[in-house]
């Protein structure tokens, strides 16, 4: 495998993250920070410094779009979902990842699952 | 549990780019359901207050970047620039009051008329001050705090000069190496002052850094000021380079002085801040258990 990898490929986890989770339902901002850390174990973890400004980032970009949703039990919420743009960002951002962890295992004998 | 969308909004708000409320409705948010979950999960209502205020970091940064990617804006650039407008209003009004003071035949012949514009000045360069550091929204409650802890520690070293003239101690006359001659009722006004500033900062919740350099700006400050003006007068008086400290009488004017400070503040510095809202995480307590993702 030739492909470069991007050199940005590090904020791209984030981002790979956020839209990965987003792909499978719509989330406000605590449940996708809080999912990431449960579903890596810990290993990948936002917190409200990290996710917010790459929420609203992702948001400018179009890949995705906030809406408030009334919260029966609390305060509002604004729920996140995917656009078609992000839809369509995912899948480049995906091969990235494959190829930098490709690229790793070639390197280091870093193999991913 | 307190406001939380009030404390973002308060650490959120600068004039040059407001934050739309739905920001801060959404920080305020996700602080509130962190500290809900953190409840949850068997925290003491304390300790969840300042692990969910932890996630925010450093709220200036927090604000730049999501003014950065809302508007395009660093709003952090437009403080800057109100803060030199604010320090050359100040340099400009005391330069001229100065010249005023220094040059009488320009003002005019009469004692009123010579002092007049430097104590007209003083108030102007107050209000001046006073009034861009409000439009410029550099300061919040906590910053106000701070300001005052520094401000009491500067007056109360200004009025333990003024002991020391009125005891006409040899300090105050150039002398030359050693013996140091140690004013003592002016060292002891100075650790009172010490404990003041350090008392006054920590109760602004600065980190106990910022309260240490609180408590010993004065000392700090003339030291630097001395080592970056003084050393030249020395020189071309003649001394060797390796008796500068004592010809600058760095010793009775900065070390000596600085420890009584720094012994004031002392039981101030080790003392954790009492507001779970400080503005600062230097007792922070319960490190988050694994670093954010990377920038």
């Amino acid at each position: 495998m030739t492909k470069r990898i991007r050199t940005q490929i590090a904020r791209g986890s984030g981002e790979l993250a956020i839209l990965s989770l987003l792909a499978e339902q719509p989330l406000y901002g605590f449940e996708i920070a809080r999912q990431i850390g449960e579903r890596t174990g810990g290993a990948l973890q936002f917190t409200l410094a990290s996710l917010y400004p790459l929420l609203y980032e992702m948001e400018k970009r179009g890949w995705v779009e906030g809406r408030w949703q009334a919260n029966q039990a609390g305060r509002d919420r604004r729920y996140y979902r995917l656009t078609s743009a992000g839809k369509k960002q995912l899948v480049p951002l995906r091969q990235e990842w494959q190829a930098f962890f490709h690229a790793l295992d070639t390197l280091a004998g870093v193999s991913h699952v | 549990m307190s406001d939380w969308r009030e404390l973002v909004r308060e650490r959120m708000q600068t004039r040059p780019v407001t934050q739309p409320d739905e920001v801060i409705e959404e920080l305020s948010s996700h602080l509130e359901e962190s500290y809900n979950d953190l409840l949850e999960r068997g925290y003491a209502p304390h300790a969840a207050i300042e692990r969910s205020l932890q996630e925010a970091g450093d709220w200036n940064v927090l604000l730049q970047r999501i003014c950065l990617t809302k508007s395009g804006r660093n709003p952090m650039n437009d403080r800057l620039r109100r803060l030199w407008v604010l320090v050359a209003v100040t340099w400009l009004a005391l330069s001229l009051g100065i010249v005023a003071r220094q040059r009488p035949g320009v003002i005019g012949p009469s004692l009123i008329l010579f002092y007049l514009p430097w104590l007209a000045t003083l108030p102007l360069v107050g209000a001046a001050a006073a009034y861009l550091a409000q439009r410029s929204n550099l300061m919040h409650d906590g910053s106000k705090r701070l300001w005052l802890s520094v401000t009491v520690t500067w007056l109360g070293a200004i009025f333990s000069l003024m002991v020391l003239q009125r005891i006409d101690h040899p300090s105050l006359t150039l002398r030359r190496p050693i013996p140091v001659a140690f004013c003592w009722p002016w060292l002891a006004t100075l650790v009172l002052v010490g404990a003041a500033g350090g008392y006054l900062a920590r109760r602004a919740d600065a980190p106990r850094k910022m309260r240490l350099v609180v408590a010993i700006s004065p000392a700090l400050l003339l030291g630097i000021a001395m080592l970056l003006f003084l050393p030249w007068g020395a020189t071309l008086n003649g001394y060797p380079w390796w008796l500068i400290f004592f010809a600058i009488d760095a010793e009775n004017w900065v070390v000596v002085p600085g420890l009584a400070l720094l012994l004031g503040a002392l039981p101030f510095l080790w003392q954790r801040s009492g507001n779970p809202f400080a503005l600062s995480n230097g007792d922070a307590s319960h490190p988050m258990p694994s670093s954010p993702l990377p920038e």
